[in-house]
């Protein structure tokens, strides 16, 4: 997919935000950040909510592997799995919050 | 799932059926001589293990299982030692049927496809963290 114009850029960053299976349409931010031609719950903030949630729940799974270890009862490589996919997820999290900041800054400080 | 996480999920199946079999070789190998304590008793029988494959309803995809852990039903081997106690009337006594020789190959096969394994799983993390450093 050629992202050439802002408005697929726009697309772009609903997709990422959709991928993260954002569903909650509460959350602070929607409305406030002008999102009204996006999709009810598909903003940056329960984006990020959502990144960050699977995120928690992948590193607490390497931390139940971890433990589960300590007492002899996991299999190292279980461990290994389960710790290496909590990294993963963080750092995709962090990459893409990291990104979209960096859009944003982009936006706030362009000269009109 | 991510294909490249499910890949790293199956090699941590194969890893972990190849420890075993790995296990099941320390086994026969530590065992190698352990003799009967009586004429009629038996010496320690070889043990062999086969995979199976299983396929996993959460990542839809065919993973590695240990089948069973069975014993290796050859003849026993014998050696001539009069005074042990668990020598026959003509002096032999019965030795485990283990080869030391074809379970160091099987040690060494294991080891290799242990290795594979192993680089399937650190080629997968490689390639999932290059396609998120991206982003940055």
């Amino acid at each position: 997919m050629p992202i050439t114009t802002i408005n697929s850029a726009i697309q772009a960053y609903t997709a990422a935000a959709k991928s993260f299976g954002a569903a909650d349409s509460s959350s602070i931010g929607n409305g406030a950040m002008g999102t009204d031609a996006l999709p009810a719950g598909a903003d940056f903030a329960s984006m990020l909510k959502d990144g960050v949630h699977s995120a928690i729940e992948a590193g607490r799974q390497g931390e139940q592997m971890s433990e589960k270890a300590l007492a002899g009862k996991a299999d190292v490589r279980e461990v290994v799995a389960a710790v290496n996919n909590a990294e993963l997820t963080l750092q995709t999290v962090v990459a893409v919050r990291d990104k979209v900041i960096g859009a944003y800054n982009d936006i706030l400080k362009m000269p009109i | 799932m991510d294909d490249l996480t499910k890949s790293s999920l199956i090699a941590t199946s194969g890893m972990k059926a190849q420890a075993e079999r790995i296990r099941v070789v320390s086994e026969n190998m530590a065992n190698a001589d352990s003799l009967p304590a009586s004429p009629d008793d038996t010496p320690y029988r070889r043990k062999t293990i086969s995979f199976r494959t299983v396929l996993d309803n959460n990542i839809g995809a065919d993973m590695v299982k240990v089948k069973k852990i069975d014993v290796d039903r050859s003849e026993f081997q014998k050696k001539y030692d009069p005074k042990h106690p668990a020598a026959d009337s003509s002096g032999y006594v019965l030795t485990p049927n283990v080869n030391p020789l074809i379970e160091l190959m099987d040690m060494r096969e294991a080891n290799r496809t242990y290795e594979a394994n192993l680089n399937v799983v650190s080629v997968s993390k490689q390639l999932l963290t290059n396609t998120v450093n991206m982003l940055k």
